[in-house]
C-alpha cells in the first residue's frame, strides 16, 4: 500500500478525530508533503461541523404531509379557471345570480323548468338540475343542485338534507371537470337539522363538467378535496328537454 | 429525459392538468418544507410557506429568467423572504411582553436561515447513506469512539472500519454536494 493509499484509508477517521495519536501523526506528516491528499482532506474537513447541526445520525428529514400536494394542485387548478381580477367578477356574478335565483324561484312555483339546450353546446341558456345522492360518508343525504349559466361561470343553488347534523363541519361543493380537475364552487355549513340551502358561484363553465361532489371537512381533519365525500351526482348532458322540479 | 426546471416553469402558464407543477413540487417540496420547518419550528407555518412559494412560482412564472438564477435559487429566495416576514411577525408579539428581547440583526437571520437549510440537507444526506456507513459515522462522530474502539465494539476488522469510515464521509460529502448547497 502506498503512502497516499494509507493516508486515504485513514482520512475519514482523521477528519472525525477518531484515530490513535500515532496514526494521526503519520497522516499529518503525509499531508504536509502531499497536495493531492491535502485536497481530499480539505473536501472532507467541513463535514464534522455539518454533522453537529443534527442531533443524531438517525435524524429523519422533515417531509411535507401528502395532503399539501393536493392542496397546492387544487389551488392552482382553481386559479387557472378563475381570472385574477376575481373580486370584480364575483361581484358581477353575484348580482346576476340574484336575478337568476329570482327566476329560479318563479320557475319552481310553476313546477317545471324549461331546458333550452343540451349542456356543452356553449350557447344554451337555462337551468339545469342535478340530483345528488348520499355516498358512504353520509348514506342518508340527498341534494338537488340547480345550475344556471353566468357570464363568469355557473351559479348554483343547492338544497341538501340528511347531512350529518353538526354545525362544526364545513361542506364544499365541487364541479368535477371532464378532464379530472376539481373546481370548487364554494363552502357551506348545514343546520342542526342536517339541511342546507345555499347559493354559490363557480368559475367553472357549464359544459366543462358533468359531475358534482360534496365533501365534508370536520375540525382538525383534512379540508378541501381531502374531505370525506358525502354527496355525488351527475348533470344530465342529454335527455329530456324539461325536468320537473 | 426529464424536462428541465426552466422548461417546467415555462409550461406552468398552460399547465391544465397540473403536471408541470406536480413535477416541480415533487422535486423541491421536501427540501423547501424542511428549510421552512427548521427556520420556523412550526409545521403549520412551514406548510404555509410551501403553499405561498408555489403560488408565487406559478403567478410569476413569466418573469422567471434562468439566465439570472436557477429555478432552485429563485424559489429559495421567495421562501427566504416569506420566512423572514413570518419570523418578524412572530417576534413582534413576544417582544411586547418581553421588552429586553434583542432584535435579530440581518447577519443573525442569514446565519439562522443557512443553518435551517443545512440541517435538513444533512439529515437527508445521512438518510441516503447505507446503514453500514451511517453506523460508523454514528459511532465515530456522535458517540466519539475511536476507530479501534468501534472495531472492538462491533467485531468488524479494524482495517474495514478504517476504510469504511473514509468511504462513509466521502459519500456524505457527495450527497451534500448533490443537494445544491445554500439557499
Amino acid at each position: 500500500m502506498s503512502d497516499c493509499e494509507r493516508c486515504r484509508e485513514l482520512l475519514g477517521g482523521h477528519v472525525l478525530g477518531a484515530l490513535e495519536p500515532a496514526e494521526a501523526s503519520v497522516v499529518d506528516a503525509h499531508l504536509a508533503g502531499c497536495a493531492a491528499c491535502r485536497e481530499l482532506e480539505r473536501q472532507l474537513a467541513g463535514v464534522p461541523a455539518l454533522l453537529d447541526l443534527v442531533p443524531s445520525a438517525d435524524t429523519v428529514p422533515e417531509r411535507p404531509p401528502s395532503r399539501l400536494e393536493d392542496a397546492i394542485l387544487d389551488r392552482h387548478a382553481q386559479e387557472r379557471v378563475r381570472p385574477r381580477r376575481r373580486g370584480r367578477l364575483a361581484a358581477g356574478a353575484g348580482r346576476r345570480l340574484a336575478v337568476a335565483a329570482g327566476a329560479l324561484g318563479v320557475a319552481a312555483t310553476l313546477g317545471v323548468l324549461a331546458l333550452t339546450g343540451a349542456l356543452g353546446g356553449g350557447t344554451a341558456e337555462g337551468i339545469y338540475v342535478a340530483r345528488l345522492t348520499g355516498t358512504d360518508g353520509a348514506p342518508g343525504a340527498r341534494a338537488r343542485a340547480a345550475l344556471v349559466r353566468l357570464p363568469g361561470g355557473t351559479g348554483v343553488r343547492l338544497r341538501a338534507s340528511g347531512l350529518p347534523a353538526d354545525r362544526a363541519s364545513v361542506y364544499q361543493l365541487w364541479c368535477i371537470a371532464d378532464d379530472g380537475r376539481w373546481l370548487s364552487a364554494g363552502t357551506f355549513r348545514a343546520g342542526a337539522d342536517g339541511r342546507a340551502e345555499v347559493r354559490l358561484t363557480t368559475a367553472a363553465r357549464l359544459g366543462q363538467y358533468h359531475r358534482l361532489l360534496v365533501t365534508r371537512a370536520q375540525p382538525g381533519g383534512p379540508a378541501g378535496a381531502g374531505g370525506v365525500r358525502v354527496l355525488s351526482g351527475t348533470i344530465p348532458s342529454t335527455g329530456p328537454r324539461s325536468v320537473s322540479y | 429525459m426529464a424536462a428541465s426546471d426552466a422548461t417546467l416553469v415555462k409550461r406552468l402558464g398552460t399547465d391544465r392538468g397540473g403536471e408541470a407543477l406536480r413535477a416541480l413540487y415533487r422535486s423541491y417540496s421536501p427540501e423547501l418544507y424542511g428549510f421552512a420547518y427548521n427556520a420556523l419550528g412550526d409545521r403549520g407555518l412551514a406548510e404555509e410557506v410551501v403553499q405561498d412559494v408555489f403560488t408565487r412560482v406559478w403567478r410569476n412564472a413569466d418573469v422567471f429568467d434562468e439566465r439570472r438564477a436557477s429555478f432552485r435559487t429563485w424559489m429559495f429566495q421567495i421562501a427566504r423572504n416569506r420566512i423572514v416576514d413570518l419570523r418578524r411577525r412572530a417576534s413582534v408579539r413576544p417582544a411586547l411582553a418581553l421588552e429586553d428581547q434583542p432584535a435579530e440583526g440581518p447577519a443573525v437571520v442569514d446565519e439562522a436561515l443557512e443553518q435551517a437549510a443545512l440541517r435538513w440537507q444533512v439529515a437527508a444526506a445521512l438518510e441516503r447513506l447505507t446503514p453500514e456507513h451511517r453506523e460508523v459515522i454514528r459511532l465515530a462522530h456522535f458517540e466519539s469512539l475511536t476507530l479501534r474502539e468501534i472495531a472492538e465494539r462491533t467485531g468488524i476488522p479494524l482495517g474495514t472500519v478504517k476504510s469504511r469510515t473514509s468511504y462513509a464521509l466521502r459519500s456524505l460529502r457527495l450527497a451534500l454536494d448533490e443537494m445544491g448547497g445554500r439557499p
